[in-house]
């Protein structure tokens, strides 16, 4: 594929982007919802007239993938304009949305803490598997869940100073769509590895 | 008229334009129970002539993206499962690569065959045709010029002036008034650059330039069967800077006798060349009273409308219907041409400022249809005239027992009409109405009668 277009682009707020359709066509995506995209990388392709055109991310623009019009389906058929991508642009790496308290009341040697009040997703949209599920050994970098905060969704990313490299996920606390407030515990752990 | 079943082979038809014309096929797509869908630029995304009817958007405001996208107005069209598509008039309307990759992918193009356009943009040979067919050419050389001495020799025998043009040309590119021998070799030379870089052709004919005359045009119909009629004669000789403003229906400055000549040959050059659908014919009316062929414009003009008030035909329909595959369903002797219709084109231009444009939003509209007018428009109340394209708001034609009755009525209509937010023309057009000058049919091309600008 040597012909390509530049997404569109779309701020919608400090923390979301949209990417839109630079023409008409049929649209495959190549970024799955969580997919960590930056400029100048091709995240799916557009059919015109049987010529297909990479669709790259603009200059400026990097986000982790939120939704995806072509999540779960290929060949979209698109117009000019449409949003084919929407982009959670803050937080998007997590550092500010992970936390690590030793909080007493639930029996852990590491608990996971809310960093911000918000709705907390245990899943990426309602008809996918759950980030992570109790007895999984999460590791540094690895999304555990997602945070709504004022429309926007924040990626919840085990990585922080004081947390080990890898750890045991106990419990899990918040259901699915539950509200949290900021200091709350999202995940009981326990360490495997140390720092 | 007689009119046959509804037709059967389009049921979805994209309209691969915008603004007034577009707003127009869809009414006859209506009519016909075909189910129109609008091929858009982003500009024109939520325009009120959609009607909250279905749309694809096509690409930017830019119409070099959008309207003249080729691959993306069929990718349009094809998406949203149409199978035929209306080019309207400007943009690719008379495209031949588009009207080809639109049948490559399956999507019937209304209008005539690619080889037709193609042959119709050639100039010389398609001048050579419609001479073999009966019809009288501007005298000049036959086919294109060897050479600046060629072209010397031509103008000892023609006199001066005359003018230089490229074989492939139009839009008045590649083209050079010559009034003087000694600027002779420098128009050649800088008409065949202009010509090569525009057209990839540097190849020039000539002709003598006519200065003023009338410009008259022949409708024309023309199904796949060999079957051609013709619908009269259109005068649009009220013309500012070779755009045409007033379009009238009969041309009462023609003799008879070379208008039935001349529509007889129109007829019968129409058949020799294969063409099919709706085309005009443009002729120059000579200081002699001889028609003279310019150029088949393979589409549908803006001025349509005069005719089909004459001839109660809707040139839409007969163009989907000959598309369809269906013969004409009348034959010359249906064909009854009607009193005498005029139209006049509103543009959002200010005429007491030398005709600047005037994009903005139309925040008072008002155009009532009345007995005998018809008023062809995409705007109402609110829209705003987009910068980006043609100036064109609103079409009024009037319908009269004779041209002094049309011309009544369309003056009065005209100054009923209200419209706030922007400037148009209609100040221009009640000038010239009113004028001796064009009431006694006393001007021709070359200054706006009644309008000193």
């Amino acid at each position: 594929m040597t012909r390509a277009y530049l997404l569109g682009t779309v701020r919608r707020d400090a923390n979301q982007s949209a990417l839109t359709s630079p023409t008409v066509g049929i649209f495959t995506s190549t970024a799955p919802v969580g997919e960590l995209v930056s400029a100048g990388q091709v995240i799916g392709s557009i059919e015109v007239l049987a010529v297909k055109y990479a669709l790259r991310v603009p200059n400026g623009v990097a986000g982790r993938v939120m939704s995806n019009v072509g999540e779960g389906r290929t060949r979209v058929p698109v117009q000019y304009g449409d949003v084919l991508f929407t982009l959670s642009t803050a937080s998007e790496v997590g550092t500010t949305a992970s936390a690590l308290s030793r909080a007493a009341g639930v029996e852990a040697e590491l608990s996971f803490v809310a960093p911000m009040s918000g709705r907390f997703y245990s899943r990426p949209s309602p008809t996918e598997e759950a980030f992570i599920n109790e007895g999984d050994t999460v590791r540094e970098g690895q999304t555990v869940g997602l945070l709504e905060v004022m429309k926007t969704f924040n990626r919840l990313v085990y990585q922080g100073e004081a947390l080990p490299e890898s750890a045991v996920v106990r419990k899990i606390l918040p259901s699915d769509g539950n509200d949290v407030v900021r200091g709350d515990v999202i995940l009981a752990l326990k360490p495997i590895g140390g720092k | 008229m007689l009119r046959c079943a509804p037709v059967e082979r389009f049921r979805r038809l994209f309209i691969a334009n915008r603004g007034e014309v577009a707003a127009r096929i869809a009414r006859t797509c209506d009519d016909l129970g075909i189910t129109p869908v609008f091929g858009v630029s982003e500009a024109d995304r939520d325009a009120p002539y959609l009607g909250g009817r279905e749309s694809v958007v096509v690409g930017p405001s830019r119409s070099s993206e959008s309207y003249l996208a080729r691959e993306r107005i069929v990718q349009g069209a094809i998406q949203s499962q149409c199978s035929a598509l209306h080019p309207g008039w400007g943009f690719l309307a008379e495209d031949p690569l588009f009207a080809s990759l639109c049948e490559a992918h399956g999507v019937t193009f209304i209008g005539p065959p690619a080889s037709v356009m193609q042959e119709l943009g050639r100039k010389t040979p398609a001048k050579a045709a419609m001479a073999r067919a009966g019809l009288k050419l501007i005298p000049g050389s036959r086919g294109v010029l060897r050479s600046v001495d060629h072209a010397a020799e031509l103008i000892e025998s023609l006199g001066l002036p005359v003018l230089l043009k490229a074989e492939s040309g139009g839009g008045g590119r590649g083209m050079r008034v010559v009034r003087d021998v000694a600027e002779l070799k420098e128009a050649f030379d800088s008409a065949q650059a202009e010509a090569r870089a525009a057209f990839a052709d540097d190849r020039l004919y000539l002709e003598k330039l006519i200065e003023g005359g009338r410009h008259i045009e022949i409708q024309l119909l023309a199904d796949k069967y060999g079957h051609v009629v013709h619908l009269g004669e259109r005068d649009c000789s009220v013309q500012r800077k070779h755009q045409k403003l007033i379009e009238e229906s009969p041309a009462l400055v023609l003799d008879d006798a070379e208008r039935a000549h001349t529509l007889d040959a129109a007829v019968r050059a129409t058949r020799t060349i294969g063409y099919v659908g709706a085309g005009t014919m443009e002729f120059l009316l000579d200081d002699g009273g001889a028609l003279r062929f310019m150029e088949m414009n393979a589409r549908l003009q803006v001025e349509h409308p005069v005719t089909e008030m004459r001839t109660g035909i809707d040139l839409v329909e007969a163009q989907i219907r000959v598309a369809a595959g269906e013969p004409l369903w009348f034959s010359q002797d249906d064909v009854e041409l009607r009193g005498h219709a005029i139209e006049c084109r509103i543009n959002a231009e200010d005429p007491s400022n030398a005709f600047a444009p005037s994009p903005g939003i139309i925040e008072r509209w008002e155009a009532i249809e009345t007995d005998g007018i018809r008023i062809d428009t995409h705007v109402e109340e609110g829209y705003e005239v987009p910068p980006h394209y043609d100036s064109l708001v609103c079409k009024v034609i009037a319908w009269g027992q004779d041209r002094d009755a049309a011309c009544d009525r369309l003056a009065k209509t005209l100054r009923e009409i209200r419209c706030e937010g922007i400037s148009t023309t209609i100040p221009m057009h009640l000038s010239v109405l009113a004028s001796d000058a064009f009431r006694d049919n006393r001007y021709d091309t070359g200054a706006v009668p009644g309008w000193g600008d």
